[in-house]
């Protein structure tokens, strides 16, 4: 398979709040992302998954290791790779529609290309009839999925998810999984997820990385070998109860 | 809040003292309570301005000159509050996104900010002479802080993951600065710049109290000496409006331009 994201033996530390040593985030994390891929990473809270997405989406370096992406290294951040946030991070000054085609417009692109990629990737996303809504005006499950549809459009070469869904209630953060699953057999897209939540990472991923904690390191790598379409109703699974209890073990 | 149904433009409650007052000044000049020359009688101050408006009366040396003296003063504002809102703006956005251009502009600008606008006074008139220089000078150099201040603020105050959503859409350091960094700034842009223009009329009155051929400060001024007591209410008077217009423009003009904030009050 094609390697899109190549990460070997990675090491960041930050430093101390109150001064003194520097504390170790991520010490020798490795981790490959092949295309077409959706790849979960769990782990507890606090042990650096959000710091390992800001290293790969180029807002952040890491002091050794590789982090290559389509057989380059990284050095900012690039449309190539679309960062969805835990919180939606909408320009609140500016309505649905141009949130989304913030990016677009700018590319060098017609009008009519851009009105024509906006409409599609709205429809994709369910939010067709919400185009002259301001942010604040939308829930938060409508908020992610511009914030989702903000990137889709951009035709990134890989997703990179922080959490998601995790600030949805139940039946939200559900249509948002399925919606992922969806859009992301349509569109052929590659994904790096973070998550806590080991139902979703096993629902929605090929393979699942389990990080220790501080500082977070590769614990486990798990195949999801469940057969695509996948559906909600996995969880009443037996394999699936028996890899999550595997994960939930490994975590503690 | 006000039941929407039944809704004046003002509160009558807030009514009850200006009309209370008004009725007290009346009387007491009916019945001479109150001597002419402090308290003329609302009357003959309504007279007074209304002539002072238009000119037909010719009750005062200074009938009919209202909008000349207007005009001088609100250009002093319009000066000295430009001027204040180009530097408070580009500074404020140099200090609030830069950390380095913090480190060298902030605390000499506070520094400065210790002095209270009118200790600059002496200093302007031996630099700028009295007059117009100094009245532009000192409303630029007061109105400069809160404009300064308010965007720094909001500039440094844009949260991190909203300018690292436009880096990872492809916006480089010039798009982020017209796309992102201006418009989170722009509700506290428009506080400072609102502070500003009160300041603005303010110190207009100080630096025409030191003596300018027209204004309205100087019609306070001249008024006094020429024992035409009716003048400095009425000129006070159109300060505050002409204070009060150019903070509704303002937030006119920044509704227009941003239509979507909340930018009330
Ligand atoms: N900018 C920073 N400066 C100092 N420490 C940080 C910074 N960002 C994150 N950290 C620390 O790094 C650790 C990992 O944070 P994070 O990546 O957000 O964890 P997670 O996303 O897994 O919950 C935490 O202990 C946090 O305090
Ligand atoms: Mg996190």
């Amino acid at each position: 398979m094609e390697e899109r994201l190549k990460i070997r033996a990675l090491r960041k530390s930050y430093d101390h709040p109150n001064g003194g040593e520097r504390c170790l985030v991520l010490d020798d994390v490795s981790l490959t992302v092949g295309k077409g891929e959706l790849i979960s990473l769990v782990g507890p809270s606090g042990c650096g998954k959000s710091t390992l997405l800001r290293i790969i989406a180029g807002f952040e370096t890491a002091e050794v290791g590789v982090v290559e992406f389509c057989a380059k290294p990284v050095s900012g951040p690039s449309p190539e790779r679309g960062v969805v946030f835990q919180s939606p991070v909408l320009f609140p000054w500016l309505n649905v529609r141009d949130n989304i085609t913030y990016g677009l417009k700018l590319r060098r692109l017609s009008d009519e290309t851009i009105e024509h990629l906006c409409q599609r990737y709205m429809s994709l996303t369910g939010l067709s009839d919400k185009g002259d809504f301001y942010p604040a005006q939308l829930s938060g499950g409508m908020q992610q999925r511009v914030a989702l549809a903000r990137v889709l459009v951009l035709e990134p070469k890989m997703l990179l998810l922080d959490e998601p869904f995790a600030s949805l209630d139940a039946p939200t953060r559900m249509k948002m999984q399925q919606l992922l699953l969806d859009v992301s057999i349509k569109i052929g897209l590659t994904s790096l997820m973070v998550t806590h939540d080991i139902e979703e990472a096993l629902l929605l991923s090929d393979r699942v990385y389990v990080l220790s904690g501080s500082p977070a390191c590769v614990i486990r790598e798990l195949t999801v070998p469940f057969a695509r379409p996948r559906h909600l109703d996995l969880v009443g699974d037996s394999d699936f109860a028996s890899m999550k209890r595997e994960i939930l073990h490994a975590l503690i | 809040m006000m039941n929407k149904k039944n809704r004046l433009p003002v509160d009558p409650l807030a009514m009850v003292l200006p009309i209370g007052v008004l009725l007290i000044w009346s009387l007491c000049s009916y019945f001479n309570f109150l001597p002419v020359y402090l308290f003329p009688s609302p009357v003959r101050m309504f007279k007074v301005g209304w002539d002072f408006l238009i000119g037909t009366e010719g009750m005062t040396p200074y009938s009919g000159s209202l909008l000349n003296h207007l005009i001088a003063s609100l250009m002093r504002v319009l000066m000295g509050f430009s001027l204040a809102a180009c530097l408070g703006i580009l500074l404020g956005l140099l200090s609030g996104r830069i950390k380095r251009a913090y480190r060298i502009l902030d605390p000499m600008i506070q520094m400065l900010r210790a002095v209270p606008g009118i200790g600059w006074l002496p200093l302007a008139m031996i630099w700028f002479g009295v007059g117009q220089k100094t009245t532009v000078f000192l409303i630029a150099l007061a109105a400069f802080f809160p404009i300064y201040l308010n965007v720094a603020h909001g500039a440094a105050r844009i949260p991190m993951e909203l300018i690292q959503a436009a880096q990872m859409m492809g916006a480089d350091a010039r798009v982020l600065l017209r796309t992102v960094i201006i418009p989170a700034s722009f509700p506290s842009m428009l506080v400072g710049l609102r502070l500003g223009m009160g300041i603005a009329w303010a110190y207009l009155v100080l630096g025409e109290l030191t003596g300018v051929a027209n204004g309205l400060g100087a019609v306070m001024m001249d008024a006094r000496m020429l024992g035409q007591i009716e003048m400095i209410p009425i000129a006070m008077v159109s300060i505050a409006l002409m204070g009060k217009l150019c903070d509704t423009l303002l937030v006119k003009l920044a509704k227009r331009l941003h239509a979507d904030q909340e930018m009330d009050r």
